[in-house]
């Protein structure tokens, strides 16, 4: 397959230049042998200058240590010390300090990109070794991932200068750099640099400009951890990587990912996924279609954040990984899983894999259940039971018929909009859970829904017995179509509403196969009708339901006031996506709605005369449908909200920033706590949470002590950079809150997605000692 | 049963609703090498609609372009992707290029550009079809500029992938590396299979 090479645009003479140099400096008698080259040495200084600037190409720049501005970018060649001792050797480096949104390479680019190469010019005997590469972040472009550097990065290289090297001089450090800078479009660039160093017996000392760049990037190499043993395991369809812990290590790893230097091996863009096994840790890649052979070995980097020796160490594992003959045993157990997709058939998945979606399922049954109580839910459902004590003297088998249609319409539409999410990612969208309402039109059609069934729920018209099923019609086929509707009600009205332990099993779905997501939102689903599946199967269960009487009907009506709410929340959503131009004609067809609503109840009853009531139907029809479509001709088409226009999703308070990847970053280099949170206008936990935790004086006074920065990420419209940034965490739904200590082991601390004032003391208390114990900061997030 | 059914149809129309609304899902690409490759109809520079079924019978190289792609300009600069368009038409090969940038994306010129931008590489294609909704690249899982399909004349795709084995943006490495244009075209006309199907494409990515 393809060796990669570097680019070099220099004009033709360079090389040729170089040459002349080289074979000058070679030709050139041992200085101290002859006295004449003593007084000849500072005219040869500068002809050699020249012809190393020859050497550089005049075309472009050969300057004399300090950075060179190109295209989106500034570099520069540093040493690490500022002197150079005869035969010792010492560290210099190209460092790289690219514009926000530009990156360079990593040493194995992935799908598009170079690397960076850095030709030497050194004085004779002097010896360059490779370039050391720190870790590189994955950088996903659209369809496409590259491996590569944002901000500022070093490529380490080590110096041996001779060791009969003449004391007393000075020595040239020439170097010749080119590369490719991207962001979305590609530049190539180029720059020739010089750094002049005495030569002296003493022991060099460090340039103080440039230790905590040295020491921030040596951090950041990768280095064997002995104990760690890497095994490979590899299929037709994937690539596993096999970590055996060591006994003495006591960290947990939640987020590795595995940058080979193999070129075409792995799918770069394919999320890798991670598995603990009984005695270390299981990372399965997905294989690329273009590697047919078998590498002797995988060599690359593992990394991970929580660090190989513990929290706060070395992030990077070198890694080269023999296969394993005998898988051990605790891989044998996911080992049939991986190997068996060479079969084409499905896996005989045991052990930890079927544990994980046990356990899934679970969480999501939970969580459905979880999802009854919340506001947005509680009156369909609540009206829902009314039905089923209204019949309880009923025939039992009808209440049991009602009680699976309306399982049938939440599991149905559990699974239909799941299966469009998807569908939707298999194609590479960006999307989450909850992506529905990041729609204008979606939003408004749903007021409307939400809206009518409010007012038939005050009385001013009767669907509710269709609907909700709330009557006790003796005919058995009628009502079911409302039971099943008021099933789908539930679903769509609940799906903001992500509740603790949803997150995590939500997350967990999208990463897993097609069928596996498909049974947890169908678990999901199943939680949330489990209530009235039990109550209308088991009807003795009902006594111990109050009896029906005229609070009903109180209770209903009161009811309607929570749906009102919820179509107020609904605009202000609206409102933040789009505009108030919009909402205002969102709510002149909320009137024409009802006008139909009335004439519906008022004329179109069955107690109307039949000619009146089809009458009224029709107009009550008309009037609805065609305001609806008038309006909805309005709605723009989802598209990514600006997001600096708009933060008004927190607007008391604190200051937010908004979301990017490299404002953390930088903020994070300042040393300073950085506080993100991922939230949604349409999440009501996160305006919740926001309310009672985030915006109590305690907090906000704690926040600005610490000097706290906060970041929010507001995904109320689409927004791929946040969708992405979301699944680092392996999360698919919002709320997420993430606090970084200023600490150099900047473990990022995940809070729950319930939070309280005393949670968010307690994490900045944790955060502020983390940080005072260490006091210097990481640059790189990968 | 109709009651039932109402409420499902709903179901299914805010399904059908929700995925017209977020646009054709970014398929992995149906082109497949052993398959039939996918028709298309695409206008060229000069507004006449140009559809692949019209070149049946013939070997078809689709190239993907991208002038302002310093990987373009490699093959453009050193009059390597040129050679290979005015040897393999003289063999009676069609050769279109095809440009999937996105409007106000890099890559997308007025056709007076393009023209002006043949003509100053010298480079003689059939036609310099436009794909500026990204449909076709979609389709045929191009990614990057250059990539490189060829097409028999039964209208199977025999060969995907890099335009040769070296991944870089100089000039220099021409040269060295294994052209698999070349290689396919070499076998072909031998009479034999394909060596290299599928290749991992390498250059800028495609301006969707």
């Amino acid at each position: 397959m393809p060796a990669l090479r570097g680019i070099r645009f220099d004009p033709a003479g360079r090389n040729f230049c170089k040459e002349v140099t080289v074979k000058w400096q070679r030709d050139t008698p041992p200085k101290d042998i002859d006295p004449i080259m003593k007084i000849m040495k500072p005219i040869l200084k500068s002809i050699l200058l020249l012809i190393t600037m020859c050497a550089f190409g005049l075309a472009t720049r050969s300057v004399q240590g300090q950075a060179v501005r190109t295209d989106y970018m500034e570099t520069e060649l540093v040493v690490e010390t500022t002197s150079i001792k005869p035969g010792q050797p010492f560290w210099a480096g190209l460092r790289m300090k690219m514009d926000e949104h530009w990156h360079t390479y990593w040493r194995n680019p992935a799908d598009s990109g170079l690397p960076t190469e850095i030709d030497w010019a050194l004085p004779d005997g002097f010896q360059a070794g490779e370039i050391n590469w720190p870790y590189p972040q994955k950088i996903v472009l659209d369809i496409l991932a590259s491996y590569g550097y944002e901000g500022e990065t070093l490529l380490l290289v080590e110096i041996t200068p001779p060791a009969d090297l003449e004391t007393g001089g000075t020595a040239d450090i020439g170097a010749f750099a080119s590369w490719l800078v991207c962001a979305d479009i590609c530049l190539p660039g180029e720059s020739g640099y010089q750094v002049t160093l005495p030569v002296t017996d003493e022991a060099p000392q460090a340039d103080e400009r440039w230790t905590d760049l040295f020491t921030r990037t040596r951090e950041q190499l990768a280095v064997p951890v002995p104990g760690w043993q890497v095994e490979a395991v590899i299929s037709d369809s994937t690539v596993a990587l096999h970590a055996s812990t060591p006994e003495w290590y006591r960290g947990s790893l939640t987020r590795v990912e595995f940058y080979p230097y193999n070129e075409d091996l792995i799918d770069y863009v394919s999320p890798q996924r991670l598995e603990k096994t009984e005695t270390g840790y299981l990372l399965t890649m997905r294989r690329s279609g273009f590697y047919t052979g078998r590498p002797d070995e995988i060599t690359g980097v593992l990394v991970s954040a929580e660090g190989w020796r513990g929290a706060g160490s070395e992030r990077a594992l070198a890694v080269a990984a023999v296969y394993a003959d005998e898988l051990p045993a605790a891989v044998a157990a996911i080992g049939p899983a991986v190997a068996g997709e060479t079969a084409g058939a499905l896996a005989p998945v045991s052990g930890d894999l079927v544990a994980g979606l046990w356990q899934a399922l679970l969480f999501a049954l939970i969580g459905g259940l979880i999802l009854n109580l919340m506001p947005c839910v509680l009156p369909v459902l609540s009206i829902k039971v009314l039905g089923f004590i209204h019949q309880a003297g009923d025939d039992p088998a009808k209440a049991r018929r009602h009680g699976l249609v309306f399982t049938a319409g939440v599991l149905i539409s559990f699974l239909a909009l799941a299966a469009v999410l998807i569908a939707l990612r298999a194609g590479g969208e960006q999307l989450g859970w909850g992506f529905q309402l990041q729609s204008p039109a979606f939003l408004v059609i749903l007021s409307v829904i939400i809206f009518v069934f409010g007012l038939s729920l005050f009385g001013v018209f009767e669907i509710g017995t269709s609907l909700v099923g709330l009557g006790g019609r003796a005919d058995s086929g009628s009502g079911l179509g409302g039971s099943f509707m008021s099933g789908v009600l539930a679903t769509v009205v609940a799906t903001p509403c992500t509740a603790p332990f949803m997150g995590v099993a939500l997350g967990y779905a999208l990463t897993q196969s097609a069928a596996q997501s498909l049974a947890i939102f169908g678990f999901l689903g199943l939680g949330m009708a489990l209530p009235y599946l039990t109550l209308s199967s088991v009807p003795a269960l009902l006594k111990y339901v109050p009896k029906p009487g005229a609070w009903m009907e109180s209770f209903k009506q009161f009811m309607g006031f929570l749906m009102m709410a919820t179509v107020v929340w609904l605009l202000w959503v609206l409102n933040l996506q789009t505009d108030p131009n919009l909402v205002a004609l969102v709510m002149v067809l909320l009137v024409m709605v009802s006008l139909g609503s009335w004439i519906l109840g008022r004329w179109g009853g069955i107690s109307a005369g039949s000619r009146t009531r089809i009458a009224a139907r029709s107009v009550a029809t008309v009037i609805v449908f065609a305001s609806l479509a008038a309006v909805l001709s309005q709605v723009p088409a989802p598209a990514k909200a600006e997001r600096a226009a708009m933060t008004p999703v927190n607007s008391a308070g604190l200051e937010w920033q908004p979301f990017s990847r490299q404002l953390v970053q930088d903020l994070r280099a300042t040393g300073k706590p950085v506080f993100v949170d991922f939230t949604a206008a349409w999440c009501l936990s996160c305006q919740v949470n926001k309310r009672v935790a985030l915006n109590d004086s305690r907090v906000v006074e704690r926040f600005e002590t610490l000097g706290v920065a906060t970041v929010q990420a507001d995904w109320t419209s689409r927004d791929p950079e946040i969708t992405r940034a979301l699944a680092e965490f392996g999360r698919n739904s919002v709320p997420l809150y993430v606090l970084y200590s200023g600490g150099p082991d900047s473990e990022p601390a995940i809070l729950p997605e319930l939070l309280t004032p005393g949670l968010v003391l307690d994490a900045l208390k944790q955060a502020e000692t983390g940080s005072a114990a260490s006091g210097r900061t990481v640059g790189m997030i990968d | 049963m109709k009651k039932i059914l109402i409420p499902i149809a709903v179901v299914a129309v805010a399904a059908a609703y929700l995925l017209g609304n977020y646009g054709t899902p970014m398929a992995a690409g149906e082109a497949q090498v052993g398959n039939p490759a996918p028709d298309f109809t695409l206008m060229d520079t000069n507004g006449n609609n140009v559809a692949l079924s019209d070149y049946s019978g013939k070997y078809i190289v689709l190239e993907w372009i991208n002038y302002d792609c310093p990987f373009v300009a490699k093959h453009y600069n050193a009059k390597n992707m040129q050679s290979l368009q005015d040897k393999y038409r003289e063999q009676g090969v069609v050769w279109l290029a095809i440009n999937s940038s996105a409007e106000g994306k890099q890559g997308q010129f007025s056709n007076d550009e393009i023209h002006t931008r043949l003509k100053k590489h010298a480079s003689t294609v059939d036609a310099y079809l436009l794909d500026g909704n990204g449909e076709v690249g979609r389709k045929y899982g191009a990614t990057h500029t250059p990539h490189m399909y060829i097409i028999n004349p039964e209208g199977t795709l025999v060969y995907m992938g890099a335009i040769d084995s070296i991944n870089s943006a100089n000039v220099a490495d021409i040269p060295k590396a294994d052209n698999y244009v070349v290689m396919a075209f070499d076998a072909i006309f031998a009479g034999n299979d394909v060596p290299v199907g599928m290749t991992r494409a390498y250059g800028c990515t495609v301006k969707y």
